[in-house]
């Protein structure tokens, strides 16, 4: 038992594969948190689909697919932001129709090329075992980088999700920052690309994300945790898939959305199983706690029951 | 509409030069959401030192005035200036407390937070907090009474407390004008009486004050806005005559 933990260190694939998966986590629960936040998951998603377009372009003229990612990332982030940012933010119809067509794009451009089942699953999926040291630079530098930004620019990004309208008026620059948080929202689509793929990529950001938010009311926290949520998904992705052959990136979907349903029951305080049972077991009666409310003075009309 | 209102000090007194000077000035300001116009050619000379309430019916354009005059919604045409300034150069100079609606009051951030972010346009906005900021921020929140909930969830507050840390914020500001969008809703009695004593530490401190409002206040000036496409009744203009009479403020038609 103890080999299957630590045999595959022995193998150069599986450690690059590794060191990837737990980058592309912590960046992607970092932007996941603030893309769950601004309330735009959606368009995280419009932006992630869009690429493929420019993934398979670069396969096709064998270039490196980081890069075909790239350049197709930023441009849709670019018009993503440009299109919502005119009038109706947050326009969910418009948003489906770029992103359906940059996919079909996509579809279009590898229709008449011969192409192998495992490399366009690994374009839609997700191949991190194949990961080459330059892919892993790759990673790290632009991941790094996101990372930065993000952090040197939180409050702002905070101050603009939290209360959009007060920040502009003060002179935030609100749209900007939308489009910047699109940008590294891309960039990290970018990144998490050959950990998980086109596909998948967004549950990577959202969902852990998603799961953290019922647990705390803080905003470190939730990075972090989301953070750790994905780290743990991606361990167990990487370890199943190298063991049996399984698609590693769709393990790790899974894993996060396995943990964001257990969140959803059972977190301690917003859970829904957890908020039953304190309710029927009477738990939240005998803990006694500070009462927020009760009846000081009544009109001579309101009777206690069993009065006369 | 071109002379629709022009607020006062005192009942009956036209405000002092001095009051009006460099002001709050909008002249022939046109606002639309798209191709539809809510409001055209709205001039007002608004002085320092008034409780100026805008005042209509829903859909009259009262929300719109207070967003275009804080930059959230583009003028069609006129401008507005502070001061002599286009308002969009002197945005840090504005305050704006927003309906309570236009706010995600799930938010994970602490009370604390949300005033300092009344601080961010002061200091620069990739500075860090000073001391100096802190001060200011803990005053904000004592001078609200609040100043025990600093370290609370925004989450966590009761709609009065809520509005209080958003005023707040606006004191952290440091303003010059300050624009409140219906900020009597929805509150408690202590929060309303606690807001109308900040409303005369406003007018003694000669701020610029603009509420958009169901209710006249006392010793205000206001602005009464209208449908174009209904027109007001007799009834309706008698009655808001009568209000705004003890100044002579309305002369709307």
């Amino acid at each position: 038992m103890l080999h299957a933990v630590t045999d595959p260190w022995s193998d150069p694939a599986f450690v690059r594969a590794f060191a990837d998966i737990v980058a592309v986590a912590i960046v992607a629960g970092a932007i996941g948190t603030l893309i769950v936040l601004r309330g735009i998951g959606f368009l995280g998603d419009a932006v992630a689909h869009s690429i493929f377009p420019g993934v398979v372009t670069a396969f096709l003229i064998d270039v490196n697919l980081l890069i075909g990612a790239l350049v197709a990332g930023v441009a849709t982030a670019a018009i993503m932001g440009l299109l919502t940012a005119n009038a109706r933010v947050r326009d969910n119809t418009a948003i489906g129709v770029v992103f359906t067509a940059a996919f079909a794009l996509g579809v279009v451009i590898l229709s008449n090329q011969p192409v192998n089942v495992d490399q366009l699953e690994g374009i839609l999926f997700g191949d991190p075992l194949s990961a080459q040291p330059s892919d892993l630079i790759m990673t790290m530098a632009i991941g790094g980088g996101v990372l930065l930004t993000v952090v040197l620019l939180r409050r702002l990004f905070v101050m603009a999700a939290f209360d959009p309208s007060g920040a502009r008026a003060m002179g935030l620059p609100v749209v900007a920052l939308d489009i910047l948080l699109l940008l590294v929202t891309a960039l990290t689509v970018v990144v998490a690309f050959k950990a998980v793929g086109n596909i998948l990529v967004i549950s990577l950001m959202i969902t852990p994300a998603a799961t953290a938010r019922f647990f705390t009311d803080r905003l470190l926290p939730m990075a972090t945790m989301a953070a750790l949520i994905g780290v743990v998904a991606g361990v167990i992705g990487i370890y199943t898939g190298y063991q049996t052959d399984t698609s590693v990136g769709g393990v790790i979907v899974l894993a996060t959305t396995l943990a964001f349903f257990a969140a959803w029951l059972f977190a301690p305080e917003h859970g829904v199983v957890s908020l039953r049972m304190a309710q029927r077991h009477g738990a939240l009666l005998r803990s006694e706690p500070e009462a927020v409310a009760e009846i000081i003075l009544a009109s001579p009309e309101i009777r206690a029951p069993h009065e006369g | 509409m071109a002379d629709a209102a022009a607020p006062t000090l005192r009942p009956g007194d036209e405000a002092p030069a001095a009051l009006h000077a460099r002001c709050l000035v909008l002249q022939d300001v046109t606002i639309a959401y798209g191709r539809h116009v809510v409001l055209a050619h709205v001039d007002a000379d608004i002085p320092r030192s008034q409780i100026v309430s805008i005042i209509g019916p829903n859909g009259a354009g009262k929300s719109t005035l207070l967003k275009a005059i804080a930059g959230l919604i583009p003028l069609v045409g006129g401008d507005i200036r502070l001061f002599d300034e286009p308002i969009g150069r002197v945005r840090r100079r504005v305050a704006y407390v927003p309906q309570r609606e236009d706010v995600d009051w799930a938010f994970p951030v602490s009370v604390g937070d949300v005033v300092m972010m009344g601080r961010y346009p002061r200091r620069g906005w990739l500075r860090g907090s000073t001391a100096e900021d802190r001060q200011i921020v803990g005053d904000a929140l004592d001078h609200l009474g609040i100043g025990d909930l600093a370290g609370r969830q925004i989450s966590r507050l009761s709609g009065g407390q809520q509005r209080r840390a958003f005023i707040a914020r606006a004191l952290a500001q440091q303003p010059d004008v300050i624009l409140l969008d219906e900020p009597m809703a929805g509150i408690d009695a202590e929060t309303h009486d606690r807001i109308l004593e900040l409303f005369d530490e406003w007018r003694e401190a000669g701020k610029v004050v603009l509420q958009a409002t169901h209710t006249h206040i006392h010793g205000g000036s206001m602005i009464v806005l209208r449908r174009t496409a209904e027109p007001v009744s007799a009834a309706d203009f008698e009655h808001h005559a009568a209000e705004a009479g003890e100044h002579h403020a309305s002369r709307g038609h």
